[in-house]
């Protein structure tokens, strides 16, 4: 049923630098987690990217980034659907 | 009855321009206590003088009531009165200052300088942001796909006898 998400996460995490991803839909629940994306910060990831669809309204979609010196964390919303990646820099 | 009592005996009473329990709240003339008298009685004096003097009394005691603060004239403060006030003052301002911090914030200013360098740093590589785009993209493409599967019954009897 849930399998074909289950491959496109995991060939998600297998790319080079990717250590946790998450799938999560429009009300914030979590639909797919990996690596070190926890479940529970679905919610905080799709009201991350709320607010950036509401400051950017023109893009479409906005991508967030949130930096630290050695990690960065990509949320991006399409549809419904909320990605997150969460990347060891280089 | 204590009414028309203090009116009647006005004129005796030793303690009349004493303010009491007995004094009228309202002033009452002569010439209105003496109702009904004729009005063309010669009698009668003519009341003026007093009516202008208790007008002048009752200006006296409003004047004296009242604080007329456009007439005090400018508030002049004495030297001495002046340089206490700037030691309190100063005091009371050093005492604010020696407030402690407050506590630290999660999201906390940066300086103006930071700002500027950190806004000036270049934008999400393309590669992340294509990385990012695509996984979006395929797992919507994937939820979409998604259906429910039929695999067993959702009641299932337990053949209770």
């Amino acid at each position: 049923m849930e399998k074909d998400l289950d491959r496109v996460v995991e060939e998600i995490i297998s790319t080079p630098n990717v250590k946790g991803c998450l799938v999560a839909d429009h009300q914030g629940l979590c639909l797919a987690a990996k690596g070190t994306a926890h479940v529970d910060s679905a919610g905080i990831i799709v009201a991350v990217s709320e607010q950036a669809c509401k400051i950017e309204p023109n893009l479409k979609p906005p991508t967030v980034c949130l930096e630290t010196d050695k990690k960065q964390c990509l949320i991006q919303r399409h549809g419904t659907i909320t990605g997150a990646i969460f990347k060891q820099k280089d | 009855m204590g009414c028309c009592y203090s009116i009647c005996h006005k004129d005796t009473d030793p303690q009349e321009n004493v303010v009491n329990e007995r004094t009228h709240l309202l002033e009452v003339t002569e010439q209105q206590q003496e109702t009904p008298v004729p009005a063309s009685s010669a009698s009668t004096p003519p009341r003026k003088p007093d009516e202008q003097s208790a007008l002048n009394r009752i200006l006296h005691e409003t004047a004296t009531n009242v604080i007329d603060v456009g007439a005090l004239g400018p508030y002049a403060l004495e030297a001495s009165a002046y340089s206490e006030r700037v030691r309190v003052y100063s005091a009371r301002v050093a005492g604010l200052a020696a407030a402690p911090a407050p506590p630290p914030r999660l999201l906390a200013d940066l300086t103006h300088a930071e700002r500027a360098s950190m806004l000036s740093n270049p934008p999400l590589a393309f590669a992340d942001k294509e990385l990012i785009t695509n996984a979006v993209k395929k797992a919507a493409a994937a939820l979409s796909e998604l259906r429910v599967k039929h695999l067993e019954d959702l009641v299932v009897p337990f053949r209770v006898p």
